[in-house]
């Protein structure tokens, strides 16, 4: 069965503008019916006997200031006091209140009634004009909207701190402002049968591989939803595996990660209404990477990407391996610390598996529970989980003294893992893991790990392979990879994997590549 | 950077060839060796492996003169239809008992260094489920997963290499070259199926995106592999002596279990080393269904290549049951290589380049 959006609006219906206004105004409070918020204002240019004009817009949403001061005053009163006077121009009112009255930089014509409302409803106020076939519109958008502010995501100690914010205009400029460059493209268009929401294509025309950008376009045609609240509405609609725990659109709230990636020959998706942009494609080693870690030195960079991975590996595997030594093979350990393990854990009732499923449940609970509680109540929750996983759970002979230092690691492990949705995937990756590890010891962790492993290389972002460029391998983007980062000055050519029409990021001698 | 064409780099053909081969054979290899040619056993490696490259040799100009066809394709193009699918038939048999035989000879081991309790049946049976998911993606994914292994086997192989410095002594080394070509001649074979899994090549041929470069890329794998295969077998003589590795049934994990590392934070390093071995093995396994897959597509026609595998999973599994104890398995094994290892690793390559060359047939260049 087909199923249909019953409800049909532009740009499918066209209702032409009439040149009687009187059944253009008729038209247009009809569609309009019982919408209180939409301000009528009806006037005429050239005193009493002149061109009747009507106008409207919705209260709150367009900026009454610019229509009193540079719309309706030039036409109301300075026409009559200025030469030539009405009655010269009478035939080119139109054209001339379009071309010399009004004082305002933006403004469209439109002929069709849904159109001009479509305009009306998104800020912009719309005119007729009595005896004319079209609508003058102009951009009077002003809506109370949320100030740029340091993003709460990505927090970073050296980078800019400016975030984006619910507007889409605010968030287009912010981008623009890093690149200067007429080959960036935003392409924008509108998406939701109801909504309307303006969705913004960026890429630089001259990097970007034109295979994405068409694929990210045939797919946003494909929406054929009601509203569109939030980009990541959008971001399930890119997706190849809407079911793989893998986010394959990688997405941020900072300018700079978006103009980076444009970049780099990647294409940013803006929605309206959200301030998390949507970068594609993405690949699993952009996910450790921090924008920080492109402005700080070398070395520490390096480090730190070390760090992340070994952050990642123990918050997928601690807690497994805790169940896969206490339980299979207690004699990988040293034997001291196998005796003081099991001594720890004799008072325990339950076996390693249940043990560690309860703590990083608890874990899991807290950590929602901190998300969701009001901020003053948030920090509570804190001092709760840390008596009941610390002290309290052990004293009770619950849990193992050992077991609580895992749920620890493996907390913070995770936590330091930049991206969000990645760490989420990783706490369900831990838990499957945690089932295999119970079943099969340590050989049930590398099976584990090769399921997940075998998902990954499957797994491709708009073309292009997941775990690039480690596999495929790509030798030249290793400079930028997991666990280095080369010093500007040597990364000379954009990352490979992402197949950029324009490789070469930096110009120069090529024999002082090596250098 | 390709996308999407099922073709695979000539960097990725190294690692499939690398990866293929490196598999239960490292852990046996130095107590077949020593029962050869007793501490003559590295150098015998040494033939065997260059031996081996002159194989990969032929196959490589076989491929680059039908590179679009196919092992089945190209014996049909030589020999006609009918005899062309006989010919492949042992290739598709071949390749199915060496996949259960790597899973049984793992299991084995897995069930000693690791999950004593646990049945033999229960330690292959999600080995072979997962070969067969990953085998049935295709050549890409397969490669990809080969190369994301990539850093963790090169860890554990150099993990493995130092671990067996420790405690070694190379005076038992001695004496060299003490015995005569003729049981150089005999132990050949057995030292030459250590490297058995590049035949592979001849199956994906197909796949290769620079056909011509398919051979440097293999040359480099099997180095690599001769390297890592001497060093085992050296280190395992230098710690037990050749006359007691001979004795052991996997020397290169008693070795690891013999070394007893100063100052390790983890004790009993073989059962962590026998854990990640999975990798080694699964990466055998999932080659070896591949080319079966590939092979049984082209012989069967009108089924898909992933289908094959569905169909055969079942003789995979009780192919891995033959025999009651490793002994059995192991006769089996040498009787598998006797007849079906040495047709396809051997004599088919072989005749195929002479009638090739006889035949002037095909395209190619």
């Amino acid at each position: 069965m087909k199923r249909e959006i019953l409800y049909q609006y532009t740009p499918n219906k066209k209702t032409p503008i009439s040149t009687m206004i009187d059944d253009n105004i008729l038209s247009v409070k009809n569609l309009l019916k019982d919408c209180d918020d939409v301000v009528y204002r009806q006037f005429k240019i050239g005193g009493d006997k002149g061109r009747d004009v009507f106008l409207f817009y919705i209260d709150g949403m367009a900026d009454k200031e610019l229509l009193n001061n540079f719309v309706l005053k030039p036409l109301m009163l300075m026409a009559r006091m200025v030469e030539p006077t009405f009655d010269d121009i009478k035939d080119e009112l139109y054209e001339a209140s379009k071309v010399a009255a009004m004082s305002v930089t933006d403004f469209k014509e439109n002929d069709s009634i849904e159109e001009a409302v479509l305009a009306v409803l998104s800020g912009d106020t719309a005119i007729f004009m009595d005896g004319e076939s079209k609508a003058l519109i102009i951009a009077t958008k002003f809506f109370p909207v949320r100030g740029v502010q340091e993003p709460t995501a990505e927090t970073v100690i050296r980078g800019s701190r400016d975030g984006f914010t619910e507007t889409i205009r605010m968030n287009t400029a912010l981008v623009r402002r890093r690149i200067r460059d007429p080959r960036f493209k935003i392409k924008q268009k509108q998406i939701g049968v109801r909504s309307k929401t303006d969705i913004a294509v960026m890429y630089i025309d001259d990097i970007v591989d034109k295979q994405i950008v068409d694929e990210v376009i045939n797919k946003l045609n494909g929406i054929n939803i009601d509203a569109i609240l939030d980009s990541g509405y959008i971001q399930q609609y890119l997706e190849d595996r809407p079911f793989s725990l893998f986010p394959q659109v990688q997405t941020t709230e900072r300018p700079d990660v978006v103009a980076a990636a444009v970049y780099e020959g990647r294409v940013a998706i803006l929605v309206d209404n959200s301030p998390f942009a949507l970068i594609v494609p993405v690949t699993l080693t952009a996910f450790f990477q921090s924008p920080e870690d492109y402005y700080s030195r070398t070395v520490v960079v390096s480090f730190v990407r070390i760090l992340r991975i070994i952050c990642g590996g123990i918050a997928i595997l601690a807690p497994a391996l805790y169940i896969a030594i206490t339980s299979f093979s207690p004699g990988i350990i040293p034997t001291k610390l196998a005796l003081s393990i099991a001594a720890t854990r004799e008072g325990v009732p339950f076996p390693a598996f249940i043990e560690a499923i309860i703590m990083e449940l608890t874990l899991e609970l807290l950590r929602e529970a901190g998300v969701r509680l009001p901020r003053p109540i948030g920090s509570t929750i804190g001092i709760v989980g840390g008596l009941v996983i610390g002290q309290a759970a052990v004293s009770a002979g619950i849990v193992s003294p050992i077991m609580v230092i895992v749920v620890a690691i493996t907390a913070i492990s995770s936590f330091s893992i930049p991206n969000y949705e990645l760490s989420a995937a990783f706490r369900l990756v831990r838990f499957l893991l945690m089932v295999f590890a119970a079943v099969f010891g340590l050989y049930g962790i590398v099976l584990g790990s090769i399921i997940v492993l075998i998902h990954l290389s499957n797994l491709k972002s708009f073309g292009v392979p997941f775990l690039a460029p480690i596999a495929p391998f790509e030798y030249t983007d290793i400079k930028d990879s997991v666990i280095f980062r080369a010093p500007w000055r040597y990364m000379i050519k954009r990352p490979r994997h992402i197949n950029p029409k324009d490789e070469i990021r930096q110009a120069g001698d090529e024999n002082a590549e090596g250098q | 950077m390709q996308r999407g064409n099922d073709k695979i780099s000539t960097y990725q053909v190294g690692v499939l060839v690398y990866l293929t081969i490196l598999g239960v054979g490292i852990l046996t290899l130095p107590a077949s060796m020593a029962k050869e040619v007793e501490n003559d056993g590295w150098i015998l490696s040494i033939i065997a492996g260059i031996i081996c490259i002159g194989i990969v040799y032929i196959m490589c100009k076989v491929g680059e003169k039908f590179p679009q066809n196919g092992l089945v394709g190209t014996l049909k193009l030589l020999f006609g239809n009918i005899l062309g699918i006989i010919l492949a038939i042992p290739v598709f048999l071949y390749f199915l008992l060496f996949a259960a035989l790597e899973t049984r000879i793992f299991g084995e081991t897995a069930k000693i260094f690791l999950l004593n309790r646990t049945p033999l049946e229960m330690i292959m049976i999600p080995l072979i489920i997962l070969s067969v998911i990953l085998a049935r993606l295709g050549i890409e994914p397969i490669v990809r997963f080969f190369e994301a292994v990539t850093p963790v086997i090169a860890f554990v192989l150099v993990i493995l290499f130092l671990i067996g410095l420790v405690g070694s002594d190379f005076s038992n080394l001695k004496p060299i070259l003490s015995h005569d070509l003729l049981s150089f001649v005999k132990g050949i074979k057995s030292a030459m199926f250590a490297y058995a899994g590049f035949e592979a090549l001849l199956i994906i041929f197909p796949f290769i995106k620079e056909p011509n470069k398919a051979f440097k890329a293999s040359f480099v794998a099997m180095l690599l592999l001769i390297v890592a295969y001497v060093i085992t077998i050296i280190e395992c003589y230098a710690t037990f002596g050749s006359k007691l590795t001979q004795r052991f049934m996997y020397p290169t994990m008693s070795m690891i279990k013999a070394s007893d590392v100063p100052g390790a934070f983890i004790e009993r390093v073989e059962g962590i080393l026998e854990a990640l071995w999975v990798l080694f093995v699964y990466t055998t396994i999932v080659s070896l269904l591949y080319s079966l897959s590939v092979v049984g597509k082209d012989i069967l026609g009108h089924i898909e290549a992933k289908h094959i595998l569905i169909i055969f999973l079942p003789f995979i599994y009780l192919g891995s049951l033959v025999g009651d104890s490793i002994i059995d398995m192991m006769k089996y094994g040498d009787l598998l290589t006797n007849t079906l290892g040495i047709y396809t690793i051997f004599i088919l390559p072989v005749l195929i380049f002479i009638v090739s060359r006889f035949k002037k047939v095909g395209g190619g260049k």
